[in-house]
């Protein structure tokens, strides 16, 4: 009884292998083409980051040899990014709409849920097969491309940044997955494969942005530190139009995820613009109160005037930085809940396509 | 016909209507704010205005980078979604046996809905095009890089999208079957593209040279060149312009090798590798090397200047139409010759 199941469920990966043979083997073909790309290039990024980069605070052109690093392949870079952003939802479009969506279009479901095996059995075992080759995709180009990237990647110091955070790692891993599902659900319930495969890639880019923006934040509490204020890395004088306000630059904190930088008192009050004029009258008298706004912004490096140094004293004195983010330690942790989050979310799909289908279609 | 093929598009032109909606709904709520605050900025800055721009562009950076996407991604994807099933699906579901044989001849319906089908995607291409240009100018004005966004403003997405759809009708005619053609058109599409933003566009419309001296700003440091370690030139101060290349040489035209800058400069220590060669002190800081070789030598830019951004707008444009027009003859002739 087991044993028959089982065949059952071999004869059903066979049937999708047979039918998605032509486009797996060119998924395939071309994989491998950016694997051979990302071979012959990336050496030569580590080449570059090693003989440039490592010992620039030696030479003192820091600047020019992280630029130059960063400028070099720049349309190779902007291929394999773009590859890894679009893979998950392409999948979805031409393997994951189809999958259920052409057999209830060209009416050949009653066919295909008929047979020996059941009809849940039969959408199980396609959809599990869809979405881990959807996954090994999706990895294998983060993969490679988070290995070519790496010398970039450290330059860079911004893993967490949106347009990186998505394309490394294992995320794509668990967009794949949704991506695939996601299409397939749709080809379930649109019963008709290319309006599915719009819903799919509406669908994906709003479930992606949405998670990114809004619930990204909030996976982990983040960590807040309170630093003195110091005219270190500069800061600026806007004028608001509430009044004068001071904005400190943010700390050297490479790799990590900055949420937000104020400065604060130990009550926890933000300077009032009364405070910034009669602290730094020099720098917020040239522009006349109560009109536009302007910026007056003291640079690392440049000559520095006695009044720049006063003002930083005066607000020192009151007010430190109180600087909210994530740590670059906790990268790792929120690839992981992301990764999670996304599987999950396959999972529900899917068990809501099997749950549409399960009942009478016609 | 006419209304047949409208009947028959009723429901993506409504969908294509509904969502431009949204997008005029939101631009609209947040795009006065947007010139508001840049007349109140940057556009009354006097002096160092550069940390007041920065500090502008970083204002709806999301729905900057959002809309830059989305006009790079709807012109493509209408033309394929509206393209590839227009012929395709005929094929694949069999009805073409009745859509050949009707009173009109074939080469009259294909026309017919190719044209409606082209008009709508260039129209909903380019009002997105004109939604979001309207948008960005106080971005784009800020930024001054504009050939960084060439093709996601103004006429060019509605050449894109016709370019799109047309190709999409032919690669449907060709394959038949709707899947596999949109997979095709896909691929054809963005290699097209690419291709042509790489190796077609720098040469649409000639560049212009320009020279200018040696300073802090157009000499960015000392990194090995094709001439051997020497001054790494940078790009000077042209707001709007695209930057083809910039080298430094002399009055005959010869580059400024790392022999001839050991002899205007010989404290410079060019050959400082990993792991030592040089000096452990500060090494000799190249910018007061720049004045002497500023004397002989120049920098001569190759760029297109911002009075060539609308020209070569329109030469693109004419480029991907004419492309398309040739398209759709080559569907009109494939579906007018025998089916079996």
């Amino acid at each position: 009884m087991g044993m028959r199941k089982a065949v059952g469920s071999i004869g059903v990966i066979r049937f999708t292998w047979m039918q998605a043979r032509t486009s797996a083997l060119v998924v395939l073909a071309g994989l491998v083409l950016v694997a051979a790309l990302a071979i012959a290039t990336g050496p030569h990024l580590a080449h570059l980051y090693d003989t440039t980069v490592i010992n620039c605070a030696a030479r003192g052109d820091c600047q020019a040899a992280k630029a130059g690093l960063v400028g070099t392949d720049h349309a190779l870079q902007g291929l394999f990014y773009a590859l890894v952003l679009v893979a998950p939802v392409l999948i979805g479009m031409f393997w994951g709409a189809p999958l259920l969506g052409r057999d209830l279009e060209t009416g050949t479901f009653r066919l295909s849920f008929t047979q020996s095996v059941t009809r849940i059995r039969f959408v199980l075992t396609r959809l599990l097969v869809g979405a881990a080759a959807a996954m090994a995709i999706s990895g294998v180009l983060s993969l490679i491309v988070t290995w070519w990237s790496s010398p970039l990647d450290t330059v860079n110091a911004n893993r967490f940044a949106l347009s990186t955070f998505g394309l490394r790692g294992i995320v794509p891993i668990g967009y794949g997955a949704f991506g695939f599902v996601l299409g397939a659900a749709s080809g379930a319930v649109a019963r008709r494969t290319v309006p599915a495969m719009a819903a799919t890639l509406i669908a994906f880019v709003a479930a992606r942005l949405a998670v990114a923006y809004w619930l990204r934040p909030h996976f982990v509490a983040p960590v807040e530190r309170s630093y003195p204020f110091t005219l270190g890395a500069g800061f600026s004088i806007v004028h608001a139009a509430a009044g004068a306000e001071i904005i400190p630059a943010a700390p050297v904190l490479p790799n990590a995820w900055i949420y937000s930088t104020t400065m604060i008192d130990k009550s926890g009050n933000q300077p009032t613009p009364q405070f910034i004029e009669r602290a730094c009258p020099s720098l917020t008298s040239d522009i006349p109160p109560g009109s536009h706004v302007g910026g007056r912004h003291t640079t690392p490096g440049a000559a520095i005037q006695p009044e720049v140094h006063a003002c930083a004293a005066r607000v020192a004195a009151k007010f430190h930085e109180f600087v909210t983010y994530q740590p670059a330690g906790r990268y790792w942790e929120l690839q992981a809940y992301e990764t999670t989050l996304f599987i999950v979310l396959a999972i529900g799909l899917a068990a809501l396509s099997v749950w549409w289908l399960r009942r009478r279609l016609t | 016909m006419i209304r047949f093929a409208w009947m028959q598009s009723r429901i993506p032109l409504l969908i294509a209507a509904a969502g431009l909606a949204i997008v005029a709904v939101v631009l609209g709520a947040t795009g006065p704010h947007l010139v508001h605050l840049y007349e109140s900025t940057v556009g009354s800055c006097h002096s160092d205005c550069s940390a007041t721009r920065t500090a502008f562009v970083k204002n709806d950076r999301a729905l900057h980078v959002g809309l830059g996407a989305l006009v790079v991604v709807v012109p493509g994807a209408i033309g394929l979604f509206w393209g590839a099933p227009l012929v395709a699906r005929e094929f694949e579901v069999g009805t073409w046996r009745l859509a050949f044989t009707q009173s009109v001849t074939r080469t009259r319906w294909l026309g017919v809905k190719l044209l409606l089908g082209a008009l709508a995607s260039m129209v909903v291409a380019g009002l997105l095009s004109l939604l979001v240009t309207w948008w960005s100018s106080p971005i784009d004005r800020a930024n001054a890089t504009l050939y960084a966004s060439f093709e996601q403003r103004d006429i060019v997405p509605i050449g894109y999208a016709a370019f799109a759809f047309a190709l999409a009708v032919l690669v449907g005619v060709l394959v038949r079957r709707t899947v596999p053609a949109m997979a095709v058109s896909l691929a054809a599409f963005v290699g097209a593209r690419l291709g042509f933003t790489h190796w077609v566009r720098p040469h649409l419309i000639s560049p212009v040279t320009g020279i200018f001296s040696l300073n802090a700003t157009t000499v960015t440091g000392v990194a090995p060149t094709a001439y051997g370690n020497s001054f790494l030139p940078g790009p000077p101060s042209l707001p709007n312009a695209w930057i083809y290349s910039t080298k430094i040489v002399d009055n005959t035209g010869h580059p400024l090798t790392s022999a001839a800058l050991k002899v205007l400069c010989p404290q410079l220590n060019l050959g400082a590798g990993p792991g030592g060669g040089g000096r452990t002190t500060a090494p000799y800081p190249y910018q007061d090397c720049i004045p002497r070789v500023a004397v002989k030598f120049h920098e001569v830019v190759v760029y297109q200047p911002s009075s060539h951004y609308w020209p070569l707008q329109w030469t693109e444009l004419a480029f991907y139409i004419g492309v398309a027009i040739l398209l759709v003859g080559m569907s009109l002739w494939a579906t007018s010759r025998r089916v079996t």
